[in-house]
């Protein structure tokens, strides 16, 4: 259907097939046939899809921060291999089969949880299922990018060096469950549960936190570290001058006490 | 149209041509510019293309070139569609239908050269029938310049944009015609559309996600656990995956042409129902034809940090029967499907 008849001019003319136009790559020269494409070389360039993503490919957005700053829900997996990409480890959390009974018999199927941080303040989980081991991986993989959130660190006791654990305690809720993340002294560690452990390994260093075999509120309370309004965050308030501090001079001027302009009762002025 | 699902789609690229090859004798599918109009009569006036919503006039997006084979009072056909590229607006969207029998006032029966006539490179702005077209846009403009009577615009939007550019000062000279046309920033830039066949790919299987009986001899909780706080594909994601897959081999596409078959969706939200397309005025319903991909806008390079011009996808449904209303240019239907809701 996409027959090059429009470059060769045949006798039919341009009104005969359905928008049969030239093919890619031989615009702008005679040769006809699909062959002679140029676009084939770079399809592993991405091509972004969304708003958000056309931003961070031209570089007017630097950061992943500022992309949260903006609100947009971040759809594509690439927006996050380009800010963080070279720095971003993943790990195969658990690998478990599923299984469905069919007319056909069992039908097994692997569901896959991954991790991913860069050790530097981002981290995020993802799970996938899917007939294959590596189909679910690489799947796990992507959900796992776009549900990075940020961690903000903080310090226990004295600020020196980097920030190296929680900024504040911390509270995560999910069901009946609580988890509280509390700042301690550099060296301790993580103190937890094997599963937390290995999320919080993967956003920093230095946390510890209660035993909690339920680790959905310890991503709460980590989501929370920058939700958190602490007293260093205040904004400064300006006092402004009390306004008879402000307009003394005019005060003196125009309105004296009675008692002193007894004599210029006309031009007391009632306030 | 029977058996449209069975139909290959058409996929479109943008690439760069010369100026005379997107000229309307030449019968292109373009993006940007001047619309290269087809039938010269009966064109939309300014308030058929002023936008729904902020009433400014619209901008040409596209236009493509897709005759019917079978129909001999459709063998020229164009549809153009233009949207508004003004913020805070940047939503409105039109798209018109014109269609020609090979014996016409217009073109020859012959089909044009394949090489470039000796045709000037000055922006043509008077089509055969008489016709004057606005020297912003190049759509119909029936408003004339006060001063000179030369110059013709659409709107009075296009009136001062022009003469802010430099038909202040050109205005009391005589030839002023014979100048170059300034940019006015208000057009996309050009592009001439070609087109492959889609190879019939059998997209990897993107399951969903039931319930499924957990078997072996994991510690219960932990699953439990990490199922929670996982990131789980949710429908709305499911849905984009499936779309990024079937572009995944041409990711460069920036049209998908298939009089009847099933548009390929972005997102779950927003998908027109039957009732949400309006019936042509013929009578006969409409169909799908094509759509129009988000990459074409990485081409448009209208992005703003604030709003802009954006869309997931745009589906242009046009009368089944392609009704013939004259020789002029019928409205029919397009519909907008973001990717979400925000901004």
């Amino acid at each position: 259907m996409a027959d090059d008849s429009g470059a060769a001019g045949g006798p039919g003319g341009r009104g005969q097939s359905p928008i049969s136009g030239r093919g890619r790559g031989c615009g702008r020269g005679q040769c006809g046939g699909l062959g002679a494409r140029g676009g084939k070389a770079n399809y592993k360039v991405w091509i972004p899809v969304t708003k958000l993503g056309r931003l961070v490919k031209d570089m007017k957005i630097k950061s992943l921060e500022e992309s949260y700053l903006l609100s947009l829900p971040i759809r594509e997996s690439e927006i996050i291999n380009f800010f963080l990409g070279a720095s971003l480890k993943d790990e195969v959390l658990k690998i478990m089969p599923v299984k469905k009974q069919t007319r056909a018999g069992k039908q097994t199927r692997f569901k896959t949880f991954v991790t991913i941080g860069n050790y530097n303040g981002h981290f995020g989980l993802g799970v996938k299922c899917s007939k294959e081991v590596a189909t679910a991986i690489r799947g796990a993989i992507i959900l796992a990018k776009l549900s990075i959130v940020p961690v903000r660190r903080g310090y226990w006791g004295n600020k020196m060096g980097k920030p190296h654990t929680v900024p504040c305690k911390v509270t995560g809720y999910c069901g009946s469950v609580l988890v509280r993340l509390c700042p301690a002294p550099g060296g301790t560690g993580i103190v937890s549960a094997p599963v937390p452990k290995k999320l919080l390994l993967r956003a920093a260093r230095g946390c510890t936190a209660t035993l909690g075999h339920f680790a959905k509120a310890i991503f709460d309370a980590i989501s929370k570290t920058y939700s958190s309004l602490i007293l260093a965050l205040w904004k400064e308030t300006v006092f402004t001058k009390p306004p008879y501090q402000e307009f003394t001079g005019h005060l003196v001027k125009t309105h004296m006490r009675v008692s002193v302009q007894r004599t210029q009762a006309p031009t007391v002025a009632t306030t | 149209m029977a058996a449209a699902s069975a139909q290959p789609v058409e996929l479109g690229f943008a690439e760069v041509a010369p100026a005379w090859r997107l000229r309307s004798e030449h019968f292109p599918s373009k993006v940007g510019g001047r619309p290269a109009w087809l039938g010269g009569a009966g064109l939309p006036g300014p308030e058929a293309l002023g936008c729904a919503r902020c009433g400014r006039p619209l901008a040409f997006l596209l236009q493509v070139y897709a005759p019917l084979p079978e129909r001999p009072d459709a063998f020229h056909r164009g549809l153009f569609l233009f949207c508004c590229r003004e913020p805070p607006c940047c939503a409105g969207l039109r798209v018109f239908r014109n269609q020609l029998p090979r014996k016409n006032e217009f073109y020859s029966y012959d089909p044009p050269p394949e090489n470039s006539s000796s045709e000037t490179e000055s922006v043509c702005l008077q089509l055969k029938s008489g016709a004057h077209l606005c020297r912003v846009c190049g759509c119909l403009g029936p408003k004339a310049c006060s001063r000179c009577q030369n110059t013709y615009y659409c709107s009075k939007e296009h009136q001062t944009l022009d003469w802010r550019l430099g038909h202040k000062q050109l205005c009391t000279k005589p030839d002023h015609l014979n100048h170059t046309v300034p940019d006015h920033n208000f057009l996309f830039p050009e592009f001439e559309i070609v087109t492959e066949t889609e190879n019939e790919i059998l997209p990897e299987a993107v399951e969903k996600e039931d319930d499924y009986e957990v078997i072996g001899s994991m510690d219960e909780g932990l699953e439990e656990e990490l199922d929670f706080m996982a990131k789980h594909e949710s429908r709305e994601e499911y849905i984009f995956q499936k779309f990024k897959t079937q572009i995944a081999l041409e990711p460069q596409q920036i049209l998908r042409y298939g009089r009847g078959i099933k548009p390929l969706w972005i997102s779950g939200e927003n998908i027109p129902q039957e009732k949400d397309i309006p019936d042509c005025r013929c009578g006969s319903k409409r169909i799908f034809e094509f759509q129009v991909m988000p990459q074409l806008l990485n081409y448009l390079k209208a992005d703003r940090l604030g709003k802009s011009v954006d869309w997931g996808v745009l589906a242009v449904f046009t009368c089944a029967e392609s009704c013939s209303l004259g020789t002029g240019y019928t409205e029919e239907f397009v519909w907008k499907q973001d990717i979400t809701d925000t901004s």
